[in-house]
């Protein structure tokens, strides 16, 4: 059963995730030309000075495709499910919600984690061809905290949708949209270097609301 | 799974409250903006005492220690090195100070100011460095085509190639060696920028806690340990590369105190700073002809010290003022917000969830807090084990709290529960 319906979960969001592999493409394509262009327009003492002096985050798109990627997936995966009453019908099949709840969510968050893992292993390859390693150091401690609000985003989307009360959805959207925000303050690198952990339980926290959202969705709590 | 419900509905209280916690003083206090007081010290040559500019909305005033004020004029006229410039157009620029002599072009020569803010000490930024050419022929200071880390040796990366310069970081590493550097370096401090009059490279922390200058001299490494002592525990190395040439370096210790590394042997000249704290305060430094002036700026208040050119404290003046906590809006928001949580702090450059307290005064309406969730939870129905659970989160979270609960709404997990 679980092979099903992470077969059902892919095919609702196959076209969805398709499309944003391309977005991503697109974007890193863009970084990488944009880097590459640099190279070749100014000195490559000044552009490395430039990033560093500045703290320039030349791959800082990236932020925004974790954002757009978690809050797509999220929608394009429970927005039918709602719509078109189908989660209901999911509850009950002979397997608790929260099992079921938590297939969808983990074939959601696995589809993002391979956006993830793909940007950062392009990005690392651009990196490593035109600047010197503590770039490629800084890298995943720079990106994490939006990978993670990414994922955090997919997850306030899930209990939003989830939760069978109009209210209580606004008000979770709300929530959601603050505590996401979060994930993306500042600019630089590393600036979530301290702070990581803390930012990482945030996100495992907003990830468990989700089986009390599917929890009140069963039971109809109005 | 209706047993974990509490646990889970925990968790979303948790967040609610760490939402309110963010959001809520945040907005608070743009509805409330508190106005700062901004007042810069200076010391006067002409009358030997403190003198103020104190800065609002409204514009500058001028006064002095006794409270009596000045126009802008009369306040140019008694600060002659810090506003020369000024005075030399006016034709008002005294020819000598206490029958010393003075010309422009010393009054620029030994003119300097140096602020130290928190956000600067704690910042790491990537450990790489450009090592310039210190005794360059060039007029002005150029950016070579490497740049440096020192890891396990010190090694040199052509910008344009991306690839390691052997023979630079073998003769560097062995000039290292040499002079008796542990590898890796702890932490580098420089100033690495072309818009400065000269440059004096880098002080770097060893392995054990030495400090050694490094710099290039004509395609040479200078290597040389400074002596400082290890004991120290120097948090931060600020090269001040300014045409008087007196100091290398001003640097600050785990212990908050604060010392000029000269340029005579990099003897240490210890500053006499009290009251300051280099996680929360911003230190500046000025230099005239005469004097030295050291502020310590908090949030409400500094703490000045005036010195002659030997370090000698010849006066210090100090102020508070009350601090937004102290105003009305001030005083509602201690008792409303039981504590405030930023994740964007002034003093440091990075992210992080930090908490402030407000004390004693947020108790009344904690308590407030638990009875009407006492009485919230009898009326929902709810069982005693979590309704406790729920109170324990309110009593210590407040009107955070409060709105947490309110806002989650639906307790009842099991209608045939006990309650």
């Amino acid at each position: 059963m679980l092979i099903s319906f992470v077969m059902k979960e892919w095919l609702k969001v196959k076209w969805v995730f398709i499309g944003l592999a391309i977005v991503h493409g697109i974007i890193l394509l863009t970084i990488y030309y944009d880097l590459a262009n640099i190279f070749k327009a100014y000195k490559a003492t000044e552009v490395i000075m430039q990033l560093l002096t500045f703290e320039i985050v030349y791959y800082i798109n990236v932020k925004y495709a974790a954002l757009l990627s978690g809050v797509m997936i999220g929608i394009f995966q429970f927005f039918p499910e709602v719509n078109q009453s189908r989660l209901k019908l999911s509850f009950h099949l002979p397997v608790k919600e929260h099992v079921l709840i938590f297939q969808m969510a983990a074939t959601g968050i696995a589809l993002l984690v391979a956006l993830n893992v793909f940007d950062t292993i392009v990005i690392s390859m651009v990196t490593l061809k035109y600047l010197p390693y503590e770039f490629f150091e800084s890298l995943i401690v720079t990106v994490m905290p939006w990978y993670l609000g990414g994922i955090c985003a997919y997850c306030w989307v899930v209990i939003v949708f989830t939760e069978p009360n109009w209210m209580k959805r606004v008000v979770l959207l709300c929530i959601g949209a603050g505590i996401v925000s979060l994930f993306f303050v500042g600019d630089g690198y590393g600036k979530y270097a301290l702070s990581l952990r803390n930012f990482a339980t945030l996100m495992v926290l907003s990830g468990s609301i989700i089986f009390l959202s599917a929890y009140n969705f069963k039971r109809g709590i109005w | 799974m209706v047993t974990t419900m509490p646990v889970l509905r925990i968790a979303l209280m948790m967040i609610i409250v760490l939402f309110v916690s963010i959001f809520g003083p945040d907005f608070y206090w743009k509805a409330n903006k508190h106005e700062n007081n901004k007042t810069n010290v200076n010391f006067s040559p002409i009358k030997k005492g403190f003198l103020f500019t104190h800065s609002d909305v409204r514009g500058s005033s001028y006064s002095d220690a006794q409270g009596k004020f000045y126009t802008r004029d009369e306040f140019e006229a008694l600060m002659p090195f810090l506003n020369f410039r000024q005075l030399m157009l006016a034709g008002k620029l005294p020819q000598s100070i206490d029958e010393i002599p003075i010309t422009p072009k010393e009054i620029n020569l030994n003119n300097f100011t140096q602020r130290i803010a928190p956000a600067l000490i704690q910042a790491k930024p990537l450990q790489l460095f450009p090592l310039m050419e210190s005794a360059s022929d060039r007029l002005r200071l150029e950016l070579p085509p490497d740049f440096f880390r020192i890891g396990r040796r010190m090694e040199f990366i052509t910008a344009l190639t991306n690839e390691v310069n052997e023979e630079k970081s073998v003769v560097f590493t062995k000039a290292l060696v040499a002079e008796g550097f542990t590898f890796p370096a702890k932490s580098i401090y420089g100033n690495p920028s072309t818009k400065k009059p000269f440059d004096e490279g880098y002080f770097v922390v060893d392995g054990k806690d030495r400090v050694f200058h490094i710099k290039m001299v004509k395609g040479a490494p200078y290597c040389k340990d400074t002596g400082i002592s290890p004991d120290l525990h120097i948090v931060s190395i600020i090269p001040m590369e300014i045409e008087l040439r007196e100091f290398y370096a001003v640097f600050i210790t785990q212990n908050n105190e604060v010392y000029f590394i000269s340029t005579d042997h990099y003897q240490l000249i210890r500053l006499p700073v009290e009251n300051y704290n280099h996680e929360e305060n911003t230190l500046t430094i000025k230099g005239d002809l005469f004097y030295r002036l050291i502020t310590i700026n908090a949030e409400n208040g500094y703490h000045a010290t005036v010195t002659d050119r030997k370090y000698a404290v010849i006066d210090r003046t100090s102020a508070a003022w009350p601090g937004r906590e102290t105003t009305i809006s001030g005083a509602a928001a201690s008792y409303l917000f039981p504590f405030t949580v930023s994740i964007e702090k002034e003093t440091t450059p990075y992210i992080q969830f930090y908490f402030k307290h407000s004390g004693v005064a947020s108790v009344p309406l904690l308590l407030a807090s638990l009875l009407f969730s006492i009485y919230y939870m009898r009326k929902k129905n709810v069982p005693v084990r979590p309704a406790m659970m729920y109170c324990t989160a309110v009593v210590l979270t407040g009107l955070y709290g409060i709105i947490a609960l309110l806002a989650i709404k639906d307790y009842d997990d099991d209608p045939a529960q006990k309650k």
